[in-house]
């Protein structure tokens, strides 16, 4: 009888048990595979470095999943918007007029796609695809004007958002409770996951289904803005691919939170929490536990298969459900 | 005749199992030759599980079924067909994108391919005549199904699933979504095939339509199977017992036949006109059940989506009058700011959230009058209050709203409503699809809110219960109010159909 | 109920594990005003796990693009030689093309407990720069050379440069290409290079090849440079090349020629010069499609940075460190060969010296590199460094 009370419950929490199981797996795991060397003072004070550019994107980007928009444009802004503090801080050496320029232009991005998907009727996933093309565009085009590297001059001035980890953790603190609360405990974060479920449902239930979709891209373009901070200040300068790939070290962090990236119901804050942990844990873990690199990628994949296949089975009905 | 009957299908401790949950319960019956069964029995009975079994698209838990005396196991829907048995179900089962000719005939096109392509003027010309079998006239092979209307494309399945010769045809709950029109031609098919010495198996929440047109009636209850009743015993008050296993009074609608209304005008709809509407003008006023009936196409549903602001209008308005303060209802948001509420006649894509738990669809249509910040407690208290008041039955208010019967599912929707205080409600056929225990209980939700001072503009197209529960009733005719109904107790269908076609 | 107890568990495994981190945090942040000596402690302190087991042995970290390319593998073979034969280990990361991985690679070779790293290029200098000197942690680059602009104006003790390549003299480089070419009997030819942003050395190289070349009576045009990185944009621009000029008869490869140009002129009769190597170099040159290529030498590139790297560790550093040939400024560069193949003889030298399969028939020895480490010998200097990574394949032929 228990046995069977813990398969159901395992059955009905499958998000729940993949993104805190995973998470405990991996912990477990290195803990034993590094004799506890993830743990080193030195180590943690690096994870957080290397998770705060991810998991400030991924809190903004559960909004827009939540909602069912795949973003694929979070990394491309993430570098145009890096290459703009950049710009800004060489010219006037004001560290905090580069970043509101910085999540002003992330967040006129962002608004850009909300306009074209909300008015213009283009699926969302068409409209960041062009966003993405214009800023990894813009950021390609400037740099070959600049011998393909921007250095910061004044890397002094960004240093700390690299070195000082209170300055991270804050950072993510911040976006964190946010997150949750907005996400968790507002109209905002209830109406976005109806939509994610079912729009017509929700515009019947009362939803403005423009205005929530516009708050959901102006937070995901002021995380990004802000997680372009960190993402510059651990470059040190702008290269041609500065942000590549950040989407979707974003989603693959976001299923391994046990997110759907359909959004709707089952959407949580936890799966970016969560998930960017793991995923980071995962690149560091297999390094400082000496596996060697041939294997890494293989070993990678397996875990992810194997995690992600967990996840992805909750979306069939894998029970026979009455009609 | 009875001896001639030859036994077609028998199924033998006939078990189903949802995990835990038992939904068919060691049932057998004998379906014959020559005969039409009826299935009746509340939601959840069983009825649609059995069907399910018989047609391949459930597994069989335990027990036996046999097919002409030999045993019957089959794999896959495609094999019960291939044994006879074909199916229609409530549920869409064409697909939007492609044509009626390819719906009729997908999974068998290799019958018109020649030289390696699909010969698609052979292929609709064989369409046309299953739709004319059936007497269907206007419906074109080439049209695609998206182009139809939801009872043309259920027609579609029928001749589909008539095309291919069934000896045993199952109809599962599909007239509720039929038109009188459509109706006529599913019973006529259904006569017909009997007359031809197939069997039938139907199954409805209509009584009335069961006893009009079946042989013998089963009745379950719970997953057992209560009786079985043949024709010359069939008697209403009877059957309705043995379903819910307890006497239904006679009140099943409203028991009073006052028609007047004192109350003051709350919404006002004056000369609506869009795409389907046409000059539409009528008053609501509190406290009143205002009836809409019409076919489909009639432009019934679209009035209402008009008075939720839903609908695009090329002219006219429709005001509110609130506490005295006059408003126009220009869209959704308007809408729902002068507490009007609606219930879509599309429960599951429209009026609910299924995957979302039973609280978050509660709250979801009161946000608007909530704070911005909203803790747990005040989500719980206020979901808690609308089950407890409505009777929802759940696990829990976490439960998902899609793993609901279809009667708790409505409770759902209404209760959305109730609980952000909306004066105005308009509910889409809010019965559709709901046995009759759950009825009742509308029925009676219903004459409450009316006492209440809610006004309720019921459109439906089930002719005894608007008949049975409004005020007045709005006849709708090619977008247009072609009669009106005052409520009396001599008031009959033909009265009310007279003006409909 | 019972997810609540597991979400509790596991939010407080994290706090444990962030408050950690915080307190570890705090103290570093402190010790890096204080001064680099106080800082070290950290590095040390991981280190310390690590060097006892191994005994006296200085773990260097490498950080590359990918490991499973030749370059990679090669490096490998050479690093594996290395640690059996003198007292350093190696530890391997690689960013798979993802920049911003850099730091982080970095950081965990760190955590791994390297003394100092090895960055096959300049990526994200600055950056991974200061978090070594945070952790004390000594950092080379091996495949690139550094200017002052590049550490836009940074200054480290912990950074002991970078590695110029091509043998420090991109003319000489031109002019060795030019005599491969010289008498191979062709009289036209053409030059593609990547972006100029991207290969800011191909217009000196080409220099010194199209002037020897052209001084020897044979036509050089102008060097085309492509529109992008990629193979499709390099094909597609040499064969526009190739299209445009008539009596074109050879063509000067210099954007990874052998992969990327190759493809673009197979069959055209058209003769291939290239920078780079792969296997298919005999045969090529066998039907007479390719005159000449070259390679970096990546083994001396790593050796250079290893005898720096632990001099640097021992806290000595060379007398002639400041006015070393290929420094930039106040930047120390170490320098590597770049062998050109010009015949079946040169690629039989450079398959034997350069890509040995045992690392004592190599182009650097163990024994020769310990020479050039000051708690070896006291009098070695940056130039006998130099000198040893820079030998050209017939030097290092010669000299077995």
């Amino acid at each position: 009888m228990n046995s069977n009370k813990l398969i159901s419950f395992i059955k009905n929490n499958r998000n729940a048990v993949v993104c805190y199981g995973s998470f405990l797996a991996v912990v477990l795991g290195f803990s034993v595979m590094t004799k506890g060397q993830i743990f080193s003072a030195y180590n943690l004070k690096s994870l957080i470095g290397q998770m705060c550019v991810l998991m400030i994107i991924s809190c903004g980007m559960i909004f827009m999943f939540g909602h069912g928009t795949v973003d694929i444009a979070s990394g491309a802004v993430a570098g145009l918007c890096s290459l703009v503090i950049t710009l800004v801080l060489n010219k006037t050496e004001n560290l905090g007029f580069s970043i509101v320029i910085s999540i002003v232009v992330s967040v006129l991005l962002y608004l850009f796609m909300w306009f074209v998907t909300a008015y213009l009727g283009l699926m969302s996933i068409i409209a960041s695809l062009a966003v993405m093309f214009i800023a990894r565009g813009i950021v390609t085009y400037i740099l070959s004007l600049n011998d393909g590297r921007i250095n910061i001059m004044h890397y002094n001035l960004i240093m700390p958002f690299k070195s000082d980890i209170r300055l991270s953790i804050a950072a993510m603190a911040v976006v964190i409770i946010a997150g949750l609360i907005l996400f968790n405990y507002t109209k905002l974060g209830k109406y976005c996951k109806a939509i994610g479920d079912n729009k017509l449902s929700a515009i019947q239930s009362g939803t403005n289904v423009k205005a929530v979709m516009f708050w959901c891209y102006v937070i995901a373009g002021v995380c990004v803005g802000i997680a372009s901070l960190f993402l510059l200040a651990r470059g040190g300068n702008v290269g041609k691919n500065i942000g590549a790939g950040k989407e979707m070290d974003v989603m693959v962090a976001v299923i391994l939170g046990g997110m759907n990236l359909n959004g709707g119901a089952k959407s949580r804050m936890e799966a970016a929490i969560i998930g960017t942990i793991t995923y980071t844990l995962l690149a560091n873990g297999l390094t400082v536990a000496g596996v060697a690199q041939e294997y890494i990628t293989l070993v990678k994949g397996i875990i992810f298969i194997v995690i992600i296949g967990l996840t992805l089975r909750q979306n069939k009905t894998v029970r026979e459900m009455p009609r | 005749m009875e001896e001639k009957r030859k036994l077609l299908i028998e199924t033998k401790d006939l078990t189903k199992k949802f995990n835990d949950v038992v939904a068919v319960n060691k049932v057998s019956i004998k379906i014959n030759r020559g005969e039409i069964l009826g299935l009746i029995g509340e939601n959840g009975s069983g009825k649609s599980t059995i069907s399910s079994m018989i047609s391949a698209i459930h597994t069989v838990t335990s027990g036996e079924m046999f097919l002409d005396g030999k045993k019957y196991t089959p794999s896959s829907r495609m094999d019960a067909i291939d044994n006879g048995i074909t199916m229609i179900v409530q549920e869409a089962g064409t697909i939007d994108g492609l044509t009626v000719a390819e719906n009729i005939f997908l999974g068998d096109e290799k019958r018109f391919i020649k030289r390696g392509i699909v010969d698609g003027r052979k292929m609709e010309e064989e369409a046309k005549k299953a739709l004319l079998s059936i007497g269907i006239e206007d419906i074109e092979p080439s049209a695609t199904a998206a182009m139809l209307s939801f009872e043309e494309r259920k027609l579609v399945e029928v001749a589909k699933a008539v095309y291919y010769d069934p000896e045993l045809f199952i109809v599962d709950e599909t007239t509720t979504a039929l038109s009188q029109h459509g109706r006529e031609i599913l019973y006529k098919l259904i006569h017909k095939l009997r007359d031809d010495n197939k069997a039938v198996l139907l199954i409805s929440h209509d009584l009335q339509e069961l006893m009009d047109n079946c042989d013998v009636l089963t009745v379950l209850r719970d997953g057992n199977l209560v009786e079985t009743i043949s024709k010359d015993e069939f008697n209403e008050d009877r059957i309705k017992k043995s379903m819910v296993g307890r006497e239904i009074k006679g009140d099943y609608y409203r028991s009073d036949y006052d028609g007047k209304c004192d109350g003051k005008v709350i919404v006002r709809a004056e000369n609506l006109e869009s795409d389907t509407l046409c000059d539409v003008s009528f008053d609501l006023k509190e406290g009143q059940i205002l009836g809409i009936a019409g076919l489909s196409g009639s432009g019934m549903h679209e009035l209402g989506r008009a008075i939720f602001g839903l609908e695009k209008l090329k002219k006219g308005r429709v005001t509110t009058f609130i506490s005295d303060k006059e408003s126009e209802i220009k869209s959704v948001k308007d809408a729902l700011s002068n507490n009007i509420g609606y219930i879509s006649k599309d429960r599951d894509k429209e009026a609910l959230v299924l995957p979302a738990s039973i609280k978050d669809n509660l709250v979801l249509a009161n946000l608007s009058k909530m704070k911005f910040f909203i803790t747990k407690k005040t989500e719980k208290e206020f979901a808690q209050k609308i089950i407890d008041d409505l009777n929802i039955k759940c696990s829990s208010m976490n439960q998902a709203v899609g793993e609901l019967s279809g009667g708790n599912k409505q409770k759902v929707s209404f209760g959305k409503w109730i609980g952000n205080d909306s004066k105005i409600i308009i509910m889409d056929s809010p019965t559709r699809g709901v046995d009759i225990g759950v009825k009742t209980t509308m029925y009676q939700l219903i004459t409450e809110l009316k006492k209440q001072g809610y006004a309720i503009l019921l459109i439906s197209e089930e002719m005894q219960e608007l008949i049975g529960m409004s005020d007045e009733i709005l006849i709708m005719k090619d977008g247009a109010i072609s009669g009106r109904a005052q409520r009396s107790a001599e008031l009959g269908e033909q009265d009310i159909i007279s003006y409909m076609i | 109920m019972r997810r609540n107890i597991f979400k509790l568990l596991v939010t407080a495994a994290l706090s444990v594990s962030l408050l950690t981190g915080c307190g570890a945090a705090a103290g570093n942040g402190a010790g890096a005003n204080d001064g680099a000596k106080e800082v070290t402690t950290i590095a040390e302190e991981t280190a310390a796990d690590v060097n006892e087991a191994t005994g006296d042995t200085y773990k260097i970290g490498i950080v590359m693009y990918q490991w499973t390319d030749s370059q990679g593998e090669n490096i490998q073979k050479f690093c594996d030689y290395l640690s059996k034969n003198m007292n350093v280990s190696f530890e391997y990361e690689s960013t798979y093309y993802d920049d911003d991985a850099q730091l982080d690679c970095v950081e965990n070779l760190i955590s791994k407990g390297c003394n100092a790293i090895i960055s096959g290029y300049d990526t994200n200098i600055v950056a991974a720069l200061s978090t070594c000197e945070e952790a004390g942690v000594y950092y080379a680059v091996a495949l690139d050379q550094i200017t002052e602009e590049d550490l836009a104006g940074m200054e480290s003790k912990f950074f002991v440069g970078g590695t110029r390549q091509f043998g420090g003299d991109l003319n000489a480089l031109g002019e060795e290409y030019a005599e491969a070419v010289a008498d191979s009997g062709v009289t036209h030819i053409g030059g593609i290079s990547f972006p100029a942003w991207a290969f800011s050395d191909a217009p000196a190289i080409y220099d010194g090849f199209k002037n020897k070349l052209s001084a020897a009576g044979i036509t050089v045009d102008e060097l085309t440079f492509a529109s992008g990185m990629t193979a499709d944009d390099i094909q597609q621009n040499t064969k526009d090349l190739v299209n445009a000029t008539a009596g074109m008869d050879a063509i000067f490869g210099m954007s990874s020629g052998l992969d990327f140009v190759y493809p673009a002129i197979q069959g055209s009769g058209i003769k291939l010069i290239a920078m780079g190597y792969d296997t298919s170099v005999a045969s090529l040159m066998d039907s007479g499609e390719l005159i000449a290529c070259g390679n970096n030498n990546h083994t001396q590139a790593i050796a250079s940075c290893v005898a720096r790297l632990i001099n640097a560790i021992e806290g000595n550093s060379y007398s002639d460190s400041a006015e070393g040939k290929y420094n930039e400024g106040s930047i120390v560069n170490g320098v590597a060969g770049y062998p050109v193949i010009k015949n079946k003889d040169d690629l039989a030298d450079y398959q034997k010296y350069i890509i040995p399969d045992d690392g004592a028939n190599g182009c650097v020895t163990a024994e020769e590199l310990k020479n050039c480490i000051i708690s070896n010998n006291a009098d070695a200097t940056l130039e006998q460094l130099n000198t040893l990574t820079n030998r050209s394949l017939s030097d290092i032929a010669a000299n077995k």
